[in-house]
């Protein structure tokens, strides 16, 4: 049975669903069979960035409206062959989608993947409720800034009191140079305030636009894939290597490119 | 002077102790009626001196103060 996994984080646009779309390909590199869910209905992205939005036939609320069966809403990933996408691109009738119904999908689904991964629309409203219903695990992401931080820990406290067993934070965008200079919170002190499990920490990476403007999903050797890497290990072993960002601001190479970015 | 990581800390601790010190009005008023009732077994209590805050105390959990004014202690025999 699949573990059910929620990816949240109360603000918007801090990287949920480039998570959700990277850690999914990273847990298939490793030999588990995923599948992602676009449970940001409305609003959803899932089906770009993993370039298959030219392949959706069926959606998540067809699936519930009874037009087909879950299978054949699922998208196979261009790359990875254990890797499934069920997007949703109905932007209307939200109301047949109940917290019930998606819990139901997800049920005829789990037996035959090893993860189920929730791509979770921002807020706390109803949306973050319904998405949150099926998951037994929440990944909780955030950025260095006070306001997403701030998001967050509204989100960690009712994650607390729900039906969630097991919150996991991952601290995105990071950077390391400023991080070495003080002038942003370390990852130490955000995760000690926000008193959940450190899952992962991923750097501030341009290559992450460039990636999905092709839509090849982190394919490549970047900094972010391996750090991408690192928390799908993480999360699959229990093990907790955490990508340090300010490695590459060390030494005398480190030196000149905290000052060369600085002054870009 | 402090460093800019320590200044975004700081803020950011204070942000969530207040957010989090909200109790809702209702327990409060639950609270504060069920302790006057308790303490005023012992002592004269004025109701209307009575307050209680809740704030969090930098280990995860709260602290909850409870202040009020007492014009005698009452006698409840001899204690020995
Ligand atoms: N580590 C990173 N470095 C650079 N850019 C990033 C990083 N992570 C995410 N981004 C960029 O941030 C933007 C928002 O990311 P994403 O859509 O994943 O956020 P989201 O939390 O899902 O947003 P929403 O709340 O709207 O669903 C995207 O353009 C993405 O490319
Ligand atoms: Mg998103």
């Amino acid at each position: 049975m699949a573990r059910k996994i929620v990816i949240t984080s109360g603000k918007g646009g801090v990287g949920k669903t480039t998570l959700c779309a990277s850690l999914g390909a990273k847990l298939s590199l490793g030999g588990q069979r995923v599948l992602l869910v676009d449970v940001d209905i409305g609003l959803n992205n899932l089906d770009v960035v993993m370039g298959v939005e030219n392949k959706v036939v069926f959606d998540l609320v067809d699936v519930i409206e009874g037009r087909c069966r879950p299978k054949q809403a699922l998208i196979q990933d261009i790359f990875n062959p254990t890797l499934f996408v069920m997007p949703s691109v109905h932007s209307y009738n939200h109301s047949v989608v109940t917290a019930e119904n998606v819990k139901m999908v997800l049920s005829k689904l789990e037996d035959f993947f090893d993860y189920i991964l929730l791509d979770c629309p921002a807020g706390i409203d109803a949306p973050f409720q319904r998405a949150i219903y099926s998951a037994d695990e929440a990944i909780v992401v955030v950025t260095p800034h006070i306001s997403s931080l701030r998001d967050a820990d509204k989100v960690i406290n009712l994650l607390s009191s729900s039906n969630i067993k097991k919150s996991y934070l991952v601290i995105n965008r990071v950077r390391g140079d400023l991080i070495m200079s003080k002038e942003i919170m370390s990852v130490e002190q955000i995760s000690e305030l926000l008193k959940i499990d450190l899952l992962g920490v991923i750097p501030e990476d341009d290559e992450i636009t460039t990636s999905l403007v092709i839509g090849n999903n982190m394919q490549g050797k970047s900094p972010s894939s391996y750090a991408y890497k690192l928390i799908a290990e993480n999360l699959h072993n229990g093990s907790q290597n955490i990508y340090d960002c300010t490695c590459r601001y060390r030494g005398l190479w480190g030196f000149f490119r905290k000052n060369i970015r600085r002054r870009v | 002077m402090l460093k800019p990581n320590m200044i975004g800390e700081n803020r950011l601790k204070r942000v969530l102790i207040n957010d989090k010190k909200e109790f809702s009005p209702e327990l409060t008023k639950i609270l504060k009626s069920e302790l006057y009732e308790m303490f005023d077994n012992y002592l004269s209590v004025k109701r209307e001196s009575m307050d209680l805050k809740v704030v969090i105390n930098g280990k995860g959990g709260y602290d909850v103060v409870i202040t009020f004014n007492a014009n005698y202690i009452k006698s409840y025999g001899i204690v020995v």
